[in-house]
């Protein structure tokens, strides 16, 4: 034990790094572990939401992915940290140390260093779970209070899990040092071994063209995806999916470990004797950092992709899925007649806005279509008039006999009243014939409190028709905690409906429609009363924390993927910054010596940048050219930000190595 | 013409309870054109000596000039420059750079700032065949033997045609044959060139081809041997003093 610890004190550097981040990543870990097991959030956010055990299991999920990448990570940092003790294991073993003994004491160091890790990550995780849950209320918009998460299961899970993992992680490592031939032990690393000439030319030249042709096959994804037949659109865009990204995957792969690296060298060979010292070094090191660590490179370059898109497209649907809520959700409240006034004694003091239709039974001709349905029609000007405080509804043309059709569905919209089909016309049961001029899916006030369509005609039409008043209200209360009670108890009181029964009176026009309270027989039917406050609440809830996890997920990649980033370049360093040491000893000047540990550095870390940021922005136009309202802002944004922080790892690497460059020379420790 | 002169220098490693003296009051000139040894038991300073010739290491207290420049007071581009402009220097532990092929290793005293010479493909070829190692260039120095290796670090010393040659067991580690053809090719930069060599030896027969032997002990001035006759003389002469360098045990020559 005490041996173990000293071992792990004499590699401190490597060590502290691995614990820090290692403790970090566990603090994320226990605080979502501790928020899935909050009642008060919980329920919170169930109410909120109208939907039970979302939050819990969401938190668990991204838990449960973010266990799986600490581990991963963990994984590759102390595979790390044992390359960098080779020539020690290589000497012990040569000197009499049974690799019993020395796979025993691995293991013990292993446990050791876990358990820091663990007590300094869950005393973190108390500590910052605040923080996060603050985070998660905000994104939200829940108002709830929390303190310092205290869960002692979930330190108890998380301590199993880790001591497991660390266990085996120091077993792997035990029986990685029982190999008889001690030779290639003793050697210090191997020098980068250069890829065989040829094969990896080709592979590099392969993988450039397969990932190449991953960007086109997606830019081009929606013509691709219209000349396959159309019962054959899902599975073949699955397996067109599949193609690309297993493309793409082994194309970087290649690109990283056999292409640049050896375009580099190339270039290099290609100007030798007319370079300068700085710039072959830069380049060869490089090349061999390429080379050396291809794995983690290209595992960094697909984390580094996936986060990106995974980010940008959690912020564009944030977005658009937002503004789709804001436009549905007009008023806060809409009222009918039939629920008015119980409605206005609960919220008095409301200001209202009313409008007035009449709803008519009418037929749609046009094209092949023939369409019976229930109409509430109104007047342009009263259209207009809310138009001022609803600005998303469209402008209106119309003249003469022309309207303006409103319904949701539009698809049905767009292949109704497509451009290849002659006018459509609809014939009002009792009114005037009207040409459709206009198609729009958004309804004045919000779209619960319409039975079916809506129909914008001009003053002089609306005057003509014959049909049952219908008159609805927005209210808009002040945005009040009273108010928001009372507008929760309204919506979750007994849902009441309208109804029109759809008799056959009422579809030849010989009966005008009548609203009712029951149903009987066919019927249309809408809400008598729509509460947008809760749904619009629900809505922030659900999307913010699906923005949250996210986010969170994002934040906890970016880091650990850098620091892997950071840590190998920072253990290579040891031996190229001895050769920059001989460089000056041969005379060059200290600031050529910096810029090549600098350039080596920035050529490194913007790899996987580069890669990523292609993979995200190819992925991003892609998505955007599906959705129908796109925005991108957001996603632009938290693109920037992650670019940031990446470059603030790789600037950190370099200050690192730098400073390596005067302190690790004097100490007797390496 | 004085080209390097030694005052008084002591070189004091560690601090406080762990002081080691690796060098302590050692004076000695050598002139421009001499072909000088340094030799003495191991741990007796020579490494030391040489890396505070070459401004590697700082000494702890006198002054070393050289050409004229009180090396010690350069500030660091002036040092970089010295180290580029004047001086050879081939490390006891070759210090070649891992990752650049040979060819590159042996121009990196060229291409260490602007301009890269114009000549330097000539120049590479004509000290990759001096040393033998015209059929290596492309290889990596984790390819080639210890003495191969001591070959590439030694012309990479001695591409830069340097006024001062600094040469830490500069056949350490080669065969008879090679390191006699390395030191012959010293004496005959050193005859028709007129560069002033500096070598540290534990060999006799490789101090025997210098005209001058300063042997130090403990840190510091021994004794001196000159040449002044043939070299089998001045080998025996070498010898004897090594023996009472050591307290009286010969060393056997090595050959
Ligand atoms: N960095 C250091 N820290 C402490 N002591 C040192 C250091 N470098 C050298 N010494 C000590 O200084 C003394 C002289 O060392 P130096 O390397 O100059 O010997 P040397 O004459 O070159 O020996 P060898 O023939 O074995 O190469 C030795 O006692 C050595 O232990
Ligand atoms: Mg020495």
């Amino acid at each position: 034990m005490r041996r173990a610890v000293k071992q792990l004190w004499r590699h401190r550097r490597g060590n502290t790094l691995a614990v820090v981040l290692g403790a970090l990543l566990i603090a994320v870990l226990y605080a979502l572990g501790a928020l899935s097991e909050n009642h008060a959030l919980a329920d919170a956010a169930a109410t909120a939401m109208q939907v039970t055990a979302v939050v819990p299991a969401g938190l668990t999920l991204v838990m449960l992915l973010l266990l799986a990448f600490t581990v991963t990570f963990q994984f590759y940092l102390e595979r790390a940290l044992w390359q960098r003790r080779r020539q020690e294991f290589g000497v012990a073993r040569l000197l009499g140390l049974s690799a019993n003994r020395l796979g025993g004491r691995l293991v013990l160091e292993a446990l050791v260093r876990q358990a820091v890790t663990l007590v300094l990550g869950l005393s973190l995780g108390v500590v910052v779970s605040k923080l996060i849950a603050m985070a998660m209320v905000r994104l939200m918009g829940l108002h709830v209070t929390t303190g310092l998460l205290w869960s002692p299961l979930t330190m108890l899970e998380l301590s199993v899990t880790l001591m497991v993992v660390a266990a085996l992680q120091g077993l792997l490592d035990a029986l990685a040092v029982r190999g008889r031939d001690l030779t290639p032990w003793l050697r210090p690393l191997p020098v980068t071994a250069l890829p065989t000439r040829r094969g990896g030319r080709w592979r590099g030249l392969l993988g450039a063209g397969l990932m190449i042709a991953g960007w086109v096959v997606m830019l081009g994804w929606r013509p691709l995806l219209s000349r396959l037949p159309q019962q054959n659109r899902q599975w073949g865009g699955l397996g067109l999916l599949v193609v690309i990204l297993s493309a793409w995957l082994i194309g970087t792969y290649w690109v990283i470990r056999d292409g640049l690296p050896l375009w580099l060298t190339a270039l290099q060979r290609r100007h030798q004797g007319r370079w300068l010292i700085s710039t072959t070094m830069t380049l060869t090191t490089i090349a061999s950092r390429l080379r050396a660590h291809a794995h983690s490179l290209w595992l960094t370059t697909i984390l580094a992709s996936v986060t990106m898109t995974v980010l940008g497209s959690a912020s564009m649907v944030y977005g658009v899925a937002t503004a789709e809520m804001n436009r549905a959700v007009v008023a806060p409240v809409v009222v009918t007649a039939q629920t008015k006034r119980s409605v206005l004694a609960a919220l008095p003091q409301a200001p209202t806005r009313e409008l007035t239709t009449k709803l008519v039974v009418g037929r749609l001709t046009g094209g092949a279509a023939s369409h019976l349905g229930l109409y509430q029609v109104m007047a342009a000007s009263d259209y207009l008039r809310l138009r001022r405080g609803q600005p998303s509804l469209p402008a209106l043309q119309l003249t003469g006999r022309q309207a303006m059709v409103i319904t949701t569905r539009i698809g049905q919209v767009q292949r109704h009243f497509g451009e290849r089909h002659r006018p459509h016309v609809i014939a009002l049961a009792r009114g005037p014939q009207v040409q459709v001029a206009q198609v729009t899916n958004q309804f004045p006030l919000g779209q619960d409190v319409f039975f079916d369509r809506g129909l914008v005609v001009t003053d002089a039409a609306f005057a003509q028709v014959v049909g049952t008043t219908d008159r609805l209200w927005g209210l808009y209360p002040a945005a009040t905690a009273a108010t928001r009670r009372a507008v929760n108890r309204l919506a979750r009181g007994d849902a009441q409906l309208s109804f029109v029964a759809n008799t056959a009176a009422v579809r030849a026009g010989r009966q005008l429609p009548r609203l009712a309270t029951v149903a009987g027989g066919r019927t249309w039917s809408r809400a008598a009363a729509a509460y947008r406050a809760p749904v619009r609440a629900a809505g922030q809830t659900l999307f913010g924390f699906g923005l949250f996890l996210a986010l969170l997920a994002g934040t906890v990649v970016v880091v650990a993927t850098a620091s892997i980033l950071l840590l190998k370049l920072v253990i290579a360093a040891d031996g190229s910054q001895a050769e920059l040491a001989v460089l000056q000893q041969l005379g060059l000047p200290a600031t050529s010596a910096r810029r090549i540990t600098w350039q080596t550095v920035g050529g490194v870390f913007a790899l996987p940048l580069v890669i990523g940021v292609a993979d995200a922005v190819v992925t991003l136009v892609t998505l955007h050219s599906q959705v129908a309202e796109p925005s991108g802002g957001l996603a632009a944004v938290v693109i920037t930000v992650y670019i940031v922080v990446f470059l603030g790892f790789a600037w950190m690497t370099g200050r690192l190595i730098d400073q390596l460059s005067l302190v690790g020379r004097a100490g007797p420790e390496d | 013409m004085r080209m390097v002169s030694v005052n008084h220098l002591t070189k004091i490693y560690g601090h406080r309870f762990n002081r080691v003296a690796a060098l302590t009051d050692l004076s000695f000139a050598v002139d421009a054109g001499e072909f000088v040894g340094i030799m003495g038991p191991s741990g007796a300073g020579k490494s030391t000596l040489l890396n505070i010739l070459a401004t590697i290491d700082q000494p702890t207290t006198g002054t070393v000039t050289v050409n004229g420049t009180a090396i010690g007071a350069l500030s660091d581009s002036a040092t970089a420059k010295f180290r580029r402009e004047q001086l050879g220097f081939i490390f006891q532990d070759f210090n070649l750079i891992g990752d650049l092929t040979v060819a590159d290793n042996i121009t990196t005293p060229l291409t260490l700032v602007p301009p890269v010479p114009a000549n330097l493909a000539s120049r590479l070829a004509a000290v990759a065949k001096l040393l033998h190692l015209t059929a290596l260039l492309q290889r990596y120095p984790a390819e080639l033997s210890r003495g191969q290796q001591q070959r590439v670090a030694a012309a990479r010393a001695l591409i830069a045609e340097p006024s001062l040659i600094l040469a830490d067991e500069p056949t350490g580690s080669l065969d008879s044959l090679a390191a006699s053809e390395l030191l012959g090719y010293l004496t005959q930069i050193n005859l028709q060139e007129d560069r002033t060599i500096l070598m540290v030896t534990h060999d006799a027969y490789t101090a025997s081809y210098c005209n001058r032997i300063i042997f130090i002990k403990d840190g510091t001035f021994f004794a001196e041997v000159t040449r002044n006759g043939s070299r089998a003389r001045f080998h025996q002469q070498i010898i004897d003093m090594a023996a009472t360098l050591s307290g009286g045990i010969a060393h056997a020559p090595r050959r």
